[in-house]
Parts: structure tokens; C-alpha cells; sequence
């Protein structure tokens, strides 16, 4: 290899010249030795390159085979061939003959491939992920080339180059694994029917039997996923930023855009995007990194580490000091792989470009050529052991199943299916009685699995029942047999199951056997149950799912249990009406099922439930909201009934009219006889008489009027809703009655509540009146955002008030706030942009053309001020944190901006705040809906089924729109994002807000560190309004942006946040910067000793309260340090 | 080596066949629709070689239009929306094609959907067929699906599937029958052959070796052995098929023509710019062969 020679000096410069600077035309140095330099590693560790070009050229990923050769999937061609371009894209194989920790040789296994993105040597060659394609590629003459092809499994979709199927990995159970991401249509014919995948997840493939299953679905960009020791599957993602994630069998995360209306959430989130993943086992690394997770952000230059501990029936995850990060332009880690000598090794994408959709496909500055691989070791620790499994003897051969190293015992399973040896069970049974450890039996039920062994009655005897006392086995043990006979199940039906002499077992013995299962003291187990009877797909087989309910439940476990109940409705409900199955004893169950189905014939069933009075409130008004989606004709009098009733709570009550409103709004249904509606105007429960004004308007009962009027001429909760259902009412009367109550004095909000009425009675008539009221409006409140809203919600609405503004004067605020709403809801607003920026004498953005773009850049560079940059981010009138979140906390309508700074270039950063439609990110794109009543709704899609649409809007509020309802439905090309949020700020200011934004994630203080820091505060200003304070990057919560309160006689700031205990006992905080401060926990005061605090704590949420004495200067930090509690940072 | 292993093959065949299914012309743009079926041979070149063999002097065009898993809904066809948005795209892909044949090979799939399955794919045949014949003047030829391994002790999944898709095949030529089309038995050609495959159901590139002349044969074609002239024709095919797939089912389409074509659209301009690569191969396919006058 060529060999770097340079002076330290002369590397502190060009280190100093290249990457100090992150401008357009400066591109990183190429010399691996600069790269190298950059390199921070955690304590204990040290890196050698492994291999670069030309040995290696972009590699995507690598993946180790069982004679320890290093195989790399390679793309020069990505990110899209050009027209009559060679597919010469290549499969090298990279060897280390010497064991040096160096490759000294390079082969070329395979030419002529279309940016392949998945490789897995085994079997005799390699498995192949090559765009629509899953290829096997072999060697037949031994001359270290592949001469045959064959093509698997074909019809992968390839609509995003980033997207198409990749990171194949075996797993411990013999089935091969991919991944697809959420771009991606999948059509690929088996034996078993074809299997289509409309979305991102990851499949499973039997090379045996040739079956292919959807594993698990969702992600954004599913780019990592492992094994640990015991079989279970963690995930990364390059997109959605939940960190690592734990799933099992029909776990289903976030999807775009046929989501379920229930899905799970990765361990941590508000992590920047990742890709790749590996678990640290072998005798190389050191204990306190056995079992740790790791993954690359190759957005920030840096690869990640977690630790993970059992919890429920899942896993928390609790972030680590980076293994390695960098402040090279180029590092971009991308692949994580244990060698076969125990160290660490990492494939580096190299590339000061990344991604496709932000940056042209065409961009010179991408790189095509260059790629390494990095190897990285623990100080001064011997190598493991390299052993040519080949070359070894049957016994032997067993003994390696006790390896340390993941990959050894994974690579001896695949060498004792390739010798096909006669008797394996038998064999494995005596090796086992020799070696009892449930790791161990673990590895050897795996053994036979990965050699085809469907022996059901092998599986039972030996490893459910512990060999030595007759008690069952290890729960790790425990739930991976449970997903083996799932897997048996699949395969050969119920049949498959049989008693330890091998007898089919009776149906009712099968029961009783999966009662067991479901009634598990552990939680996983539970777990691999509930997925297990959703394969069986039977309606007895949820009834017995459903008895998991009996035990403690989590969020898994409810997810797995309700994805049963509501795929297989259709075939479990039919039975429960027939008589066929009846939740006997089992109530929960029944319920839990019911709610989880969703069926419009369900309302009946549910309201049986309701009446027989064995739940309690909080599931009674569950069930009533279900039943507003899934009422009928039929049971449309029996909602009315219940809201009538007296004997039940008013909140039950109100729950009931809200249903009797859905399902007015959504099916057009209501109840024959509509009196008693007015009755309950007068209700003395206001919510109930609210509820009630509003059905009034919808169903237009015109017996009704007098009482609405008399509630619309007072000043209450009710009269904005008494307003609006006398415009529904509509006609003359309605006509009067506002104009007349609008001419009588009263304040402007109640004024602006009437002309709300009116434009929604007659939206032409009432225009004049509502720009007189915008023009003669003092400030930009909830009022004059309520009525700038009523025009956007209407297809004709803006260039109604683009035409009443014409020579108009608004205060430059509330155009100000116009503006914003306008540009975020999509439709022909030009003409309405236009006659606010007018009539607010405002000045438009404009984007900069090449050279303005330039100096702009070059001044962030020298003058922008990160800090200051972070205050502007802050400010109220931003509204940056409303919708974006930087790390865990934040809004969640836009991206989180995490890595923003390391991972796109400065001149898009500049686009994105000027012209906002110009980038739009994957996942957020602006969807229009226009519904038959003439509204329009904007927002991003957040998920769509045969039913109902829900979007986000920019408030980041959810709408549920029914199908039927809807005429229209488009993608539009605006962000929502507003455009001109940058018009209030100077020159200077925008300078120091790039600066600022340019710095996230990057190296440096504006990283977000995972170090337990306590980033959501709150604080109370009245009983009734609690403020959210988001901490700066840094964690610092900043006193200056709280209002003070008054605390006998003494000024001071109140601030509060919770934190969550996962396991009980000493759980430690610490605290900075908390001078004149008084600290409690659960409202108990503690002094901290030397910065920290340890107690013995409960299971469950508590609650930090800060009071500081103020004047003070300092910006207090509170941060968790022990692994068995984390912040709260949701809702 | 191979061509003539197949032309040997088919003119022994041939001696014996009926009436010409297929009666090809001069000039002629053939699609070949259907799913994995087709699909795969894009890449192995091998039926239509075959068929450019046997049409040779002709200058027939060729389109692969197979896709993986497809049914006459179009369910593989589709990206975002549901299948008739794969439905619209075909009919779109059919108006740039303007095809004067369509050769269509539907029912492997449906075949998995048992005997119940017939009536529905036959109905979401028939309006496949309704949308194809949108295309002025174009002749459609029915083929009956491919058969599978008999293998089941192998392939275990696949028991009775066979005689399932025979009753698909009777149907289909049934349904010809009564649209008055033209249908290619290629399945009655297959069953009686014990097939390699894959899978059980997706051919290997041997198989398709052995099944490229039968479809030939199916569709009652004749092979001259002595107009095989060079052995790259195979090649010549498989590289127009590659520059052709890049062209009606480009990589990142969701940059160039979906909903992110405001960022990246510009470079949808380079799809187009295949046509052209597309025509210099077919012109050293058409070169194969001197004309037919």
C-alpha cells in the first residue's frame, strides 16, 4: 500500500485549510493520512487503516465470510446511471493474509452491477442486493471470480436509489435478512404466492425453503439492523431519528403513507440519522463494551455507541461517548462489522456530498472513486483467535458454538449445515447434555433450524423443559423457541405441534399449551406468544392472545396484541357474534379486542359492553369515541339515549354528543327525533351544553334558536360556539341576529367571534367588515389568526380578501402573522401574498442569485456568531422551535435539525431559510385536501388508510379527514414552512443564524450530547398556563427567556421537568450552575454533594423542581447519569 | 452453440404445428406483457432471441413490459397510489409504445388464489384487454402461463398447484375463444417437462433455454436454422433490454417524475436521451439478418 509521508506541521495546515473552511468549492483532502489525523477515538482505543482505494472504491456495505475474507459491495455509479453507461459496478473481496490488521489483497469478485447496496458471502457464495434484484453470485472453477449469476428474487422496487433492497444479514435462526426503505414497492414471486411490500421494512428469506415473509415494516430509511446473542433484533434508521430500535416479528413503526393507526417508536428518540449496526461480543474488546450496540452518524462524522438493558418485554437504550468521530468533511461511516480478529471494522463511504434528493444527481463534488475501511482496536489486548472452521473436525467444530464471538458461533452453524452431517440432532442433544448453559442450547437449536431441521418434537423436549430438574428453561431461551415454533407454525400449520413422542397434540392440549405461553412470567415470552397466535390467524387464536391482558402489560406487548385483534377483525368478530369464541372471564380482553377492530358492526357490540356496566368511565368514553367512527343506522338512537341519560357522568355525556357529531360529520348520520338537543343547551354541565350548541348547528335545529341566541348574546365559553351554529342555522334570522348583535358595543375579541360567524354564514357579504376589523386591529392575537384562518379554509377564501385588501392598511404584525399562515396552506395564494405584503408595507424576500449566495457564505464564515445565531433561533417571533426540534426536544412538524450543520451543505441551509418550497425532505412533503363542503386542508400526510386521511398541519396539529368526503387530493409543491420568517431579520442577524445552524452537529459545542441532559422544562405562570422552556444545545436552561414570579417578597424563577425510573433502586442526578438555587425531587428538598445526588427511587415518573433566586446570571444544567432513568421528553 | 440448440429443437418441433397463432409483419412493435415470466427475461435475452430468430428479416421491435408479480390489475405497477395507478401507467407506457402487437402472459399468479380466483381474474383480464385495445389497430395474443415444478416433495407449498394453473390455462383459452383472440397453449407445451426452476415457480436461465423455443413454438412460429448468423445477438438483445428498462422503469422516480421532482427533476431530461442508444442496438439486431425482400 502506498505509504503517506508528511510532517506534522504540514498536516496541521492543510488540516487547517480544509477544514476549517466548509464552503462550496473547498473539497476535504483525499490523503488518508489527513483523514487519520482528524480521527477522535474513545478512551482505550486505536485505529490503523485497513484499506483504501485503489484497493477499495465506495463501499456500501461489508460483511465478513467464514474463511475471514472482508467482501464490499461497491458503487461508483450511485447515485443514478448516466444514459449508456456501463453497469460495471463490483463485488471486491478483501483479505489480510498476514494478519496484520492491513488488507494486502484485493480481488474483484464480480463486474457489471447496478449500485448494489446489499452483500452477504454464504452458501457457498455470495447473496447480492442489486437494485430490483437479490442475486446469488458463485464461483463453480475455484479462480476467485464469480462466473454464475443467478437471480433469486426479483421486483424490488428501485424508486430511490438510497431506498432500493439492502443490508443483508444472516440470522442466527438460518433465514437471511433485507431491508427495503419507505420509497420502495416490492412484487416478488415465492412458492408461497408473490409478497408484495408497499413501503419500508425487512423482509426474511428462507434459503432452504425459499420463503419470503415481510419481518417487520416501517422506517424511514431501516439502514442497520442486528442480532444480539439471544436472537432478538435491534434496527438503526438513516432517516426518522429514534436511534436504535427494538423489533420483533410484525413490529411496524413509522410508514408513509398507508400507516397503522398504531405504531411503535424507537428507543432514543431525537438521534441524528444512522446507518449501520453491530453488537460488540469476543475476547478482544474489553467487558464494559460486551454487548454494546454501535452505529455510524455519517451525517456528523462520527460513529455512535449504546448500551442496552432488558426492559418489559423490550429494551432501553442509553447512548455513550462516541467510539470515533472526526471533523473530516469525507468521513462518512456508514458500515460497522466485528473481524474476524475480534477488532472493530468500519467501511467509510467518503464523500463530501451525500444523499441524492438535496444535492444533484450531477453534482461534480461527489465523489466516485475513493473509499475505506477502517480498523479499530482495543490498546494493547490480544487478537482473537482466528480458526479456519474448514479445516477442523465435527467435534471441534461443536466446541466453537461456545465461542465468545458472535460471528465465529454464527459462521460454525453455517459450516455444520454445509457438511450436512447425518444424525445432528443426535448429536447435538449429547453435546448439549455435556455442556448445559441456555447460551449454549440457544446456539444448538439454532444449529439445527439453520440446517432445516422442522422437528417440532426435537425442539420441544430438548429445550423447553431444563434437562436437569424438570423446570422450564431460561426465559432468553424460553422466548427464542417460542419464535422458532412460530416459525414451524408458518411452515407446516398447527399439525406441526406434537408432544415429546411425537403424536399430533389434541386441539384442546394446543390450547392449553398456548394459554401457557401467553400466561409467561416473562414479558418476552408473552411477547413471542402474541405474534406467535397472530400467525396462527384464527378467531380462537386472539381469544387466547388476548388472556396476555391478565399479566402486565407494555408498549410492545399491547402493540403486538393489538395488531391481531385489528388485522384479523375481520375474521375474529363474525365468530364472537356467531358465539364461537366469547372472551369468557375475560372482559379486558373483549374490550381491548373491540376497540382495537374498528368496525363499522362493532357499534352494537360495544355498546352491549357499555351496558352492562362492567367498565369503568375512562373506557366507557374510549368505547363512545370508537363509536362515533363505527355507529349505524341501527345504533345511531342509542348514542342519542345515552347522552340523554341523567345517571351518567357529564363527561360520559359529552363524550357521547362529540361521537353523535363524528358521526354526523363523517357519515351523514343522525338520530330521527333531534328535540331533546335543545333541552341540553340548558344542561347546567357547560361542556355537555357546548356539545350540545355545536350538534344544534350541525343537525340544524331550528327549535333550537332561541336558546342559541340568548347564549351568542352573552360573553362565555359558550357563545363562540352559540355564533357559529346560528350561521348554520343560516337564512335571514341567523343574517340579523349577527349583523344586529355585531352593531352593539363589545369587546374586539367577542367582535371578531361574530364576524367569524358571519363569514362562515355568508363569507362575500362579510369581507368588508372583517378587513375593517383587521385594519383597525391593534395587535397580531388569536383573534385576527382565527379569521385570516377562515379564509385560507376556504377554496374561494384568498382571493376573496386578496380583493377586499386593495388600498388597505394593516399594522405591519398582523400582516406579518398573515403572511406566515398564508404561504403555509398551500393553494393559488399569490394574489393574497401579495395585497398583505401591501398592505403592510412589508419587504418580500428574494433568493440570492450565484454570487450573493457566495458573499453571503463568506460572511458566516468570518463574522457569523454561532451563539447569537442560537439566540435568534430562540426568539418567540421565529417560531424555529415551534415546528423543529434540535435533538430530543422541540416541534415536531418539520425535520429535526440535530445534524443539520454536518450534514448539509451552507448554501442549502440559506435556500431552506429564503425559499423554503425549494428543499423539501423526504417524509414531509405538503399535501392538499379539499373536502366537499368547500374547506381545504393543509398539511403533511402523516397517514392515509381505505377510511380516513390524517394529516399534520403546520400547527402541528393532527385533522382527521374521512375519504368520502374528499374531491380532491394533491401533493403541492410548498413547504410548510412559511416563507418570509426571515423578513424581520437584519442582515447581521440571518448571518449569525446560518452560522448557528451550520454548526449543529458538528464537532463542537453545538452537538447535542446523549449525556442524560434534562432538555424540557416547564414553568407555571398561572395555575392555568404551563410554559414549555426548551434548554439550549448545550443543555444549559436559559433564566433570562422565564418570566419571574413573586415569592415572598423575592423575585424568582420556577422551573420543573420529569424524569422516568425504568427499574428501581440508586438512581443519580447532577446538577450545574445551580447557585441561590433550591432543588427538590418529588417536591422534597436535596442538597447535592459536590454537583450530584444519589437516591433509591421507585419504578415510575418524578419530578425535578428548580428555584432560583434571582437576579442570577447563571444558566442552571441537570442531568441524569444513571442508566436505569432517562428525561422526559414527550408530551 | 446455443441457438442452434434451439433452432434443432424448434424445427423439429415445427414440422408438426398448426395454423399460426402469430402472423408477423414487417416492422412490427411487440409488447411483451405480463409478470415475472417475462420479467426475467429481460436480463437472459433468451425468448426474444427466439422470437427474433424466428421472425428474422422482419425488423420487429420488442418491449419487455413484464413485472415481477404482476396480475391483469396491474398490481405491480403501481408506486404511491393503489393498482390503478399502475393500470394508468401502462396505458400511458402503451400510448408513447404504440405497439401492433401485445403479447400477453397473465394467470401464474392469480393461479395461487385457487379455482374461486378464475372468474375475478378473468374479469380484470378483460378490462386489460379493453385498455390495450385502446392502441389502434393492435392485434393481442393470449398466453397461457408457464408451468411450475412438479418437484413437491421439494417444493411442498406447491401442492395441486399445477393442476390449479392447468384449469388457469383452459380458462384463458376459453376466454379467448370468446374475445375472439388468438391464444398460445404454452402452459399444454410445458407440463409434461420436469423444470429445474428456482423456487418451485420462478425459472432458472437453463429453463429458460428449454422454454424460449416452446413459447416460439406456441405461438407458431417457424425457426430457419440457416438465418442464425452471429453469436452476439443474445448479448445485443440483453444490452438493448437493459438501455430499454432504464428507460420505462428508470431508477429514483420519485426524483424525476414524482413528488419530488422539485428537487431533482432536471435530470428526467436524461431519461429520453436512451431512445436514441436503444435504436443504434436494434439497428445491429435488425443487422443480424438480411431483409426478408
Amino acid at each position: 500500500m502506498k505509504k503517506t509521508f508528511f510532517t506534522l506541521a504540514s498536516l496541521l495546515i492543510s488540516q487547517g485549510n480544509t477544514l476549517a473552511q466548509r464552503n462550496l468549492t473547498e473539497i476535504p483532502s483525499t490523503d488518508p493520512a489527513v483523514e487519520m489525523a482528524s480521527f477522535k477515538l474513545a478512551d482505550g482505543m486505536e485505529i490503523n487503516l485497513f484499506a483504501a482505494e485503489p484497493m477499495v472504491q465506495k463501499p456500501i456495505q461489508m460483511a465478513w465470510d467464514a474463511k475471514g475474507r472482508l467482501w464490499v459491495a461497491s458503487s461508483a455509479i450511485y447515485p443514478h446511471i448516466k444514459p449508456g453507461q456501463t453497469e460495471s459496478d463490483k463485488i471486491l473481496i478483501l483479505e489480510d493474509t498476514d494478519n496484520d490488521g492491513k488488507a494486502d489483497k484485493s480481488t474483484t469478485f464480480f463486474e457489471g452491477l447496478l449500485i448494489p447496496t446489499g452483500i452477504w458471502p454464504q452458501d457457498g457464495g455470495v447473496y447480492v442486493a442489486n437494485s430490483t434484484e437479490l442475486l446469488f453470485l458463485s464461483d463453480s472453477d475455484g479462480d476467485g471470480k464469480a462466473d454464475t449469476r443467478k437471480v433469486l428474487l426479483s421486483g424490488f422496487g428501485t424508486e430511490d436509489t438510497h431506498h432500493i433492497l439492502h443490508g443483508i444479514k444472516g440470522g442466527p435462526d438460518g433465514n437471511i435478512y433485507f431491508n427495503q426503505s419507505v420509497y420502495i414497492h416490492s412484487h416478488i414471486e415465492t412458492p408461497f404466492g408473490v409478497r408484495r411490500l408497499m413501503g419500508s421494512g425487512i423482509w426474511q428469506y428462507s434459503p432452504t425453503t425459499g420463503r419470503l415473509e415481510v419481518f417487520t415494516m416501517g422506517q424511514i430509511n431501516p439502514w442497520g439492523h442486528i442480532f444480539d446473542q439471544w436472537g432478538q433484533s435491534f434496527t438503526t434508521d438513516g432517516a426518522y431519528g429514534e436511534g436504535i430500535n427494538y423489533v420483533f416479528p410484525g413490529a411496524t413503526f413509522r410508514c408513509l403513507p398507508d400507516q397503522l393507526p398504531r405504531i411503535l417508536k424507537g428507543l432514543n428518540p431525537g438521534q441524528p440519522k444512522q446507518c449501520g449496526l453491530e453488537i460488540i461480543s469476543g475476547r478482544h474488546f474489553p467487558d464494559d463494551w460486551q454487548g454494546n450496540l454501535i452505529t455510524c452518524d455519517f451525517r456528523g462524522h462520527r460513529v455512535n455507541r449504546f448500551a442496552i438493558k432488558e426492559n418489559g418485554s423490550g429494551y432501553s437504550s442509553q447512548q455513550l461517548p462516541d467510539l470515533i468521530s472526526s471533523n473530516h468533511g469525507s468521513f462518512r461511516p456508514i458500515d460497522v462489522n466485528m473481524g474476524p480478529d475480534g477488532a472493530f471494522y468500519l467501511a467509510d463511504w467518503f464523500n463530501p456530498i451525500i444523499q441524492h434528493g438535496e444535492v444533484d444527481f450531477r453534482d461534480p463534488r461527489r465523489d466516485h472513486s475513493n473509499g475505506r475501511i477502517w480498523r479499530i482496536s482495543a490498546k494493547g489486548r490480544e487478537k482473537s483467535p482466528r480458526v479456519d472452521l474448514t479445516k477442523i473436525n465435527e467435534t471441534d467444530l461443536l466446541e466453537q458454538l461456545k465461542a465468545p464471538e458472535q460471528a465465529l458461533r454464527y459462521w460454525t452453524k453455517q459450516e455444520i449445515k454445509s457438511r450436512k452431517i447425518d444424525n445432528l440432532i443426535g448429536k447435538l442433544s449429547a453435546f448439549l447434555k455435556k455442556n448445559p448453559s441456555p447460551q449454549l442450547k440457544a446456539e444448538c437449536m439454532w444449529t439445527a433450524q439453520t440446517a432445516g431441521i422442522e422437528n417440532f418434537q426435537w425442539y420441544f423436549s430438548e429445550f423447553w423443559l431444563d434437562g436437569k430438574n424438570g423446570s422450564i428453561n431460561e426465559p432468553h431461551m424460553r422466548a427464542a423457541l417460542v419464535r422458532l415454533l412460530r416459525q414451524l407454525i408458518i411452515q407446516q400449520g398447527l399439525s406441526a405441534i406434537t408432544d415429546e413422542n411425537g403424536k399430533v397434540l389434541s386441539p384442546e392440549k394446543t390450547e392449553a399449551f398456548f394459554l401457557q405461553l401467553c400466561a409467561d412470567e416473562n414479558p418476552r415470552v408473552r411477547l413471542e406468544a402474541v405474534n406467535l397466535l397472530r400467525s396462527v390467524a384464527s378467531p380462537r387464536a386472539i381469544e387466547i392472545a388476548s388472556t396476555v391482558l391478565a399479566m402486565p402489560m407494555d408498549e410492545n406487548l399491547n402493540f403486538a396484541l393489538w395488531r391481531g385483534c385489528y388485522e384479523l377483525s375481520s375474521l375474529w368478530l363474525p365468530a364472537f357474534q356467531r358465539g364461537e369464541i366469547r372472551f369468557a372471564n375475560n372482559s379486558k380482553g373483549l374490550l381491548f379486542a373491540l376497540k382495537a377492530a374498528n368496525q363499522a358492526d362493532a357499534a352494537g357490540l360495544l355498546f352491549d359492553t357499555i351496558d352492562k356496566n362492567e367498565i369503568n368511565e375512562t373506557q366507557i368514553n374510549e368505547l363512545l369515541e370508537i363509536i362515533g367512527t363505527t355507529v349505524d343506522k341501527k345504533n345511531i338512537n342509542r348514542l342519542l339515549s345515552f347522552a340523554e341519560n341523567k345517571q351518567r357522568s357529564a363527561t360520559s355525556r359529552t363524550a357521547a354528543l362529540a361521537a353523535l357529531a363524528v358521526a354526523f360529520q363523517q357519515q351523514k348520520l343522525r338520530p330521527a327525533q333531534t328535540t331533546s338537543i335543545t333541552e341540553m343547551i340548558a344542561d347546567p354541565s357547560l361542556p355537555v351544553s357546548i356539545a350540545a350548541i355545536k350538534l344544534s348547528g350541525l343537525w340544524k335545529v331550528e327549535e333550537a334558536r332561541a336558546r342559541l341566541e340568548e347564549k351568542a348574546r352573552g360573553n362565555d365559553a359558550t357563545t363562540s360556539a352559540a355564533l357559529s351554529s346560528i350561521a348554520q342555522l343560516g337564512g335571514d334570522a341567523s343574517n340579523q341576529f349577527l349583523a344586529g348583535i355585531y352593531s352593539a358595543p363589545s369587546d374586539p375579541n367577542k367582535k371578531a367571534q361574530i364576524l367569524l360567524a358571519m363569514t362562515e354564514l355568508d363569507i362575500n357579504a362579510s369581507t368588508p367588515q372583517v378587513v375593517a376589523y383587521l385594519s383597525s386591529a391593534l395587535e397580531a392575537n388569536a383573534a385576527t389568526a382565527s379569521l385570516i384562518q377562515a379564509y385560507l379554509t376556504r377554496n374561494n377564501g384568498p382571493a376573496l380578501l386578496a380583493t377586499a385588501l386593495v388600498g388597505k392598511k394593516l399594522k405591519a404584525e398582523i400582516a406579518s402573522q398573515a403572511l406566515q399562515k398564508t404561504s403555509a396552506s398551500g393553494g393559488d395564494t399569490k394574489a393574497l401574498i401579495d395585497a398583505l405584503t401591501t398592505a403592510g408595507g412589508l419587504t418580500t424576500v428574494t433568493a440570492l442569485d450565484e454570487a450573493q449566495m457566495k458573499q453571503l457564505i463568506s460572511e458566516v464564515q468570518q463574522s457569523g456568531n454561532a451563539a447569537r445565531g442560537e439566540s435568534i433561533y430562540r426568539r418567540q417571533s421565529m417560531q424555529c422551535a415551534v415546528c423543529h426540534a434540535i435533538g430530543p426536544v422541540g416541534g415536531i412538524v418539520g425535520p429535526n435539525l440535530v445534524s443539520i450543520g454536518s450534514s448539509a451543505p451552507m448554501d442549502y441551509i440559506v435556500d431552506s431559510l429564503l425559499e423554503p418550497a425549494k428543499k423539501i425532505k423526504e417524509g414531509y412533503a405538503t399535501v392538499m385536501v379539499q373536502t366537499a363542503d368547500g374547506a381545504s386542508h393543509t398539511g403533511f400526510l402523516s397517514r392515509e388508510d381505505a377510511k380516513e386521511i390524517v394529516i399534520r398541519d403546520a400547527a402541528g396539529q393532527l385533522q382527521t379527514i374521512p375519504v368520502s368526503s374528499i374531491t380532491k387530493k394533491d401533493i403541492i409543491p410548498i413547504s410548510l414552512m412559511p416563507a418570509g420568517l426571515t423578513s424581520a431579520l437584519r442582515r447581521d442577524e440571518l448571518i449569525d443564524l446560518v452560522r448557528f445552524l451550520s454548526e449543529l452537529g458538528k464537532d463542537g459545542i453545538y452537538k447535542v450530547q446523549e449525556d442524560g441532559t434534562m432538555r424540557k422544562w416547564y414553568s407555571s405562570e398561572t395555575l392555568a398556563t404551563i410554559n414549555t422552556i426548551f434548554t439550549m444545545v448545550r443543555g444549559e436552561i436559559p433564566l433570562d427567556e422565564i418570566k419571574l414570579s413573586t415569592i415572598s417578597g423575592q423575585q424568582k424563577v420556577g422551573i420543573f421537568s420529569y424524569f422516568d425510573v425504568s427499574q428501581e433502586g440508586p438512581t443519580t442526578l447532577s446538577f450545574s450552575n445551580v447557585d441561590n438555587t433550591r432543588i427538590e425531587i418529588d417536591d422534597k428538598e436535596i442538597t447535592p454533594i459536590g454537583g450530584k445526588i444519589t437516591q433509591v427511587l421507585s419504578k415510575g415518573k418524578h419530578k425535578v423542581t428548580l428555584t432560583i433566586s434571582m437576579p442570577s446570571k447563571a444558566s442552571p444544567k441537570v442531568q441524569i447519569i444513571s442508566s436505569n432513568a432517562k428525561a422526559v421528553h414527550e408530551p | 452453440m446455443l441457438f442452434r440448440a434451439i433452432a434443432f429443437f424448434c424445427f423439429g418441433l415445427l414440422t408438426c404445428s398448426a395454423a399460426p397463432v402469430w402472423e408477423p409483419k414487417e416492422k412490427e412493435t411487440v409488447v411483451l406483457l405480463g409478470d415475472t415470466f417475462f420479467e426475467r427475461d429481460y436480463n437472459y435475452g433468451l425468448i426474444e432471441t427466439a422470437l427474433t430468430i424466428a421472425t428474422a428479416g422482419k425488423q420487429i421491435r420488442f418491449r419487455n413490459l413484464g413485472w415481477s408479480g404482476d396480475t391483469p390489475r396491474c398490481e405491480s405497477r403501481s408506486y404511491f397510489g393503489p393498482p390503478a395507478e399502475g393500470f394508468g401507467r401502462l396505458r400511458k407506457q402503451l400510448a408513447e409504445i404504440k405497439p401492433t402487437t401485445v403479447i400477453a402472459c397473465y394467470g401464474g399468479v392469480d393461479a395461487f388464489q385457487g379455482e374461486a380466483g378464475i372468474t375475478p381474474f378473468l374479469k380484470s383480464y378483460s378490462t386489460l384487454l379493453a385498455m390495450i385495445r385502446e392502441t389502434p389497430g393492435v392485434t393481442v395474443i393470449l398466453v397461457t402461463p408457464p408451468a411450475a415444478s412438479n418437484d413437491v416433495p421439494r417444493w411442498p407449498s406447491l401442492k395441486g398447484h399445477l393442476a390449479l394453473r392447468e384449469m388457469y390455462a383452459i380458462a384463458i383459452t376459453d376466454f379467448g375463444k370468446e374475445q375472439q383472440l388468438p391464444v398460445a397453449d404454452l402452459f399444454s407445451m410445458m407440463k409434461n417437462e420436469s423444470w429445474k426452476t428456482i423456487n418451485g415457480v420462478t425459472l432458472t436461465e437453463e429453463d429458460y433455454q428449454k422454454v424460449a423455443p416452446l413459447v416460439a413454438k406456441a405461438l407458431g412460429l417457424e425457426i430457419q436454422p440457416k438465418k442464425l448468423a452471429q453469436p452476439s445477438l443474445k448479448e445485443t438483445i440483453i444490452a438493448k433490454n437493459r438501455l430499454f428498462f432504464q428507460r420505462w422503469r428508470p431508477q429514483n422516480e420519485i426524483y424525476l417524475f414524482g413528488s419530488r421532482k422539485h428537487e431533482q427533476g432536471k435530470n428526467g431530461a436524461e431519461i429520453p436521451t436512451f431512445d436514441p442508444l436503444i435504436a443504434e442496438k436494434e439497428t445491429l439486431i435488425f443487422g443480424t439478418f438480411p431483409s426478408s425482400r
